[in-house]
């Protein structure tokens, strides 16, 4: 039954994402070519749809974040379940959207790609690793967008002061791993992107800890 | 099961004493009348059997276990308070499914029959419905949720008096029914009385009655007759409350009545009745 809980509010809270997703996609999409009808692909650097993508994506599931983390602990208690077993669903349900919006945006890409008019250059991230590495790159920086996002929620639910640490967070966890990339690359010999790839592996740990920590014995508002 | 128990509990929050010294017990069978001023701390108590936080010390349990963050307890309790529906969009039957789907108790036929005594449209969107219909939502949710402690938390503000009236005979068919512990807090004293088997009274974080109602209702009793002879009777008495209608007056008494005052009742002149709940409610809360 516990078991359950955690199941069907992962399963939930995907469902609220999702339909958020819903909405942000075509939006994106009818921006992407509008600015490519516009301004023509030279102008946009012949930026991909993916590539333009996968840095909006982060911003949405940071949105996400945010709503999820305050506004839907106390629904989850008054389901039933414990301050643990939100966390978790949380957690699930945020690997669970940065892997689906990434591989949608991936599909969706692979479509627009053959429009004439679109971008085809993936030159936003310095990421030279295999390109499946890549992509796990890629899909967790969104996942670590999503741990920020509900670090910043959930702390501004508790109290100011750890919504305010939530953002200072979020702030670091932007900036930090790029920095981090030619210090790791050069120190190991790695091709480039491997750094923040790692940095962004260790920083998703580090919210994940963090994230429970901001849950945990959090006062229902009512 | 479903035993409610408060053992010397104390709640402080940003170093202000909320609850203090709190000993209570609810047991299943039994509907609890939960009565305070504003600010009294009902809602506090409530909110620490759902967890929505934890005591500061002291021992709350529920069916013998700490309920805090507890996967095996927290499901076995509802909290209903008034909630803002304004910007749910999910309609009344997602609303069912949703409940059935997280607590497996959900009795959805139960529901459906509870909720079709209000009216209430299955299609329609939470936050379309009337604040009244909403506060019915939640009171039937509460009910069909079969969970053998239920918190009603002024329940039924927002609902109309036929609605009220619902409510109440719900209650008593729910308590007929099942055997759970149900905790009703209102400020609708008068209305409300007669689905009490228990009163608690809890004024400035402290629980100042908690006992039968007929016990409770026994501290004081209710004279009606013509104001001078209610006048005279109630010389050396303490009255907390008076009610005059043209030449009759009707009084409420502290105490019970002497042999003597019960010669007045048999002449005629006085008629004897028991002391209404909200006029002890008020004298005993009164600063």
């Amino acid at each position: 039954m516990n078991n359950n809980k955690v199941k069907n509010g992962t399963m939930d809270l995907s469902v609220i994402s999702i339909f958020g997703a819903f909405w942000y996609i075509p939006i994106f999409t009818v921006i992407y070519i509008t600015l490519f009808l516009i301004f023509g692909a030279e102008e946009l650097d012949n930026l991909s749809y993916f590539s333009m993508g996968s840095n909006s994506n982060r911003i949405f599931m940071l949105v996400m974040g945010i709503i999820i983390g305050s506004s839907f602990i106390k629904w989850a208690i008054g389901l039933g379940m414990t301050r643990k077993q939100f966390y978790k669903a949380n957690m699930y349900s945020g690997a669970v959207m940065a892997l689906t919006l990434t591989i949608t945006m991936v599909i969706i890409s692979l479509i627009i790609g053959l429009l004439p008019f679109a971008g085809t250059e993936h030159i936003n991230q310095q990421l030279e690793m295999h390109p499946g590495m890549n992509l796990l790159a890629i899909i967790s920086m969104v996942y670590l967008a999503y741990l920020a996002g509900t670090l910043i929620g959930t702390g501004f639910y508790r109290n100011g002061w750890f919504g305010a640490l939530g953002i200072i967070i979020t702030i670091f966890c932007s900036a930090f791993p790029e920095a981090m990339d030619s210090v790791i690359v050069n120190a190991f010999g790695l091709p480039s992107g491997a750094g923040t790839f790692i940095t962004v592996i260790a920083l998703i740990f580090a919210l994940i800890v963090m994230n429970y920590y901001f849950v945990k014995d959090i006062v229902i508002k009512i | 099961m479903g035993n409610v128990e408060f053992k010397n509990v104390d709640l402080k929050i940003k170093k202000e004493n909320i609850l203090t010294d709190i000993n209570l017990k609810f047991e299943p069978g039994r509907v609890y009348g939960l009565l305070g001023r504003n600010g009294a701390g009902k809602t506090t108590l409530l909110s620490l059997i759902a967890t929505y936080r934890k005591v500061t010390k002291g021992m709350l349990t529920v069916d013998g276990q700490d309920p805090y963050e507890n996967a095996d307890i927290m499901p076995l309790v509802d909290f209903l308070h008034p909630e803002d529906y304004s910007e749910e969009s999910e309609t009344v039957e997602d609303y069912l499914q949703l409940a059935k789907r997280y607590k497996p108790s959900f009795d959805m036929g139960y529901a459906l029959s509870l909720l079709n005594e209000y009216n209430i449209d299955m299609k329609k969107k939470m936050m379309e419905l009337s604040q009244g219909q909403q506060a019915a939502v939640d009171a039937s949710m509460g009910l069909a949720t079969m969970s053998p402690v239920v918190l009603f938390d002024e329940v039924t503000n927002g609902m109309d008096a036929p609605s009220r009236e619902k409510f109440y005979s719900q209650v008593l068919n729910a308590k007929n029914r099942e055997n759970r512990v149900i905790v009703l807090s209102t400020h609708i004293v008068s209305e409300m009385d007669y689905l009490f088997d228990e009163v608690v009274v809890i004024h400035h974080g402290q629980v100042l009655v908690d006992e039968p109602v007929d016990e409770f209702l026994d501290r004081g009793y209710q004279v009606t007759g013509s104001i001078e002879d209610v006048d005279e009777f109630t010389r050396d008495k303490k009255v907390v409350n008076t009610r005059t209608l043209g030449p009759t007056s009707a009084v409420s008494i502290l105490g019970s009545p002497s042999k003597e005052d019960e010669k007045m009742f048999d002449s005629g002149r006085l008629s004897y009745s028991s002391m209404r709940l909200q006029d002890l409610f008020i004298n005993l809360t009164e600063d």
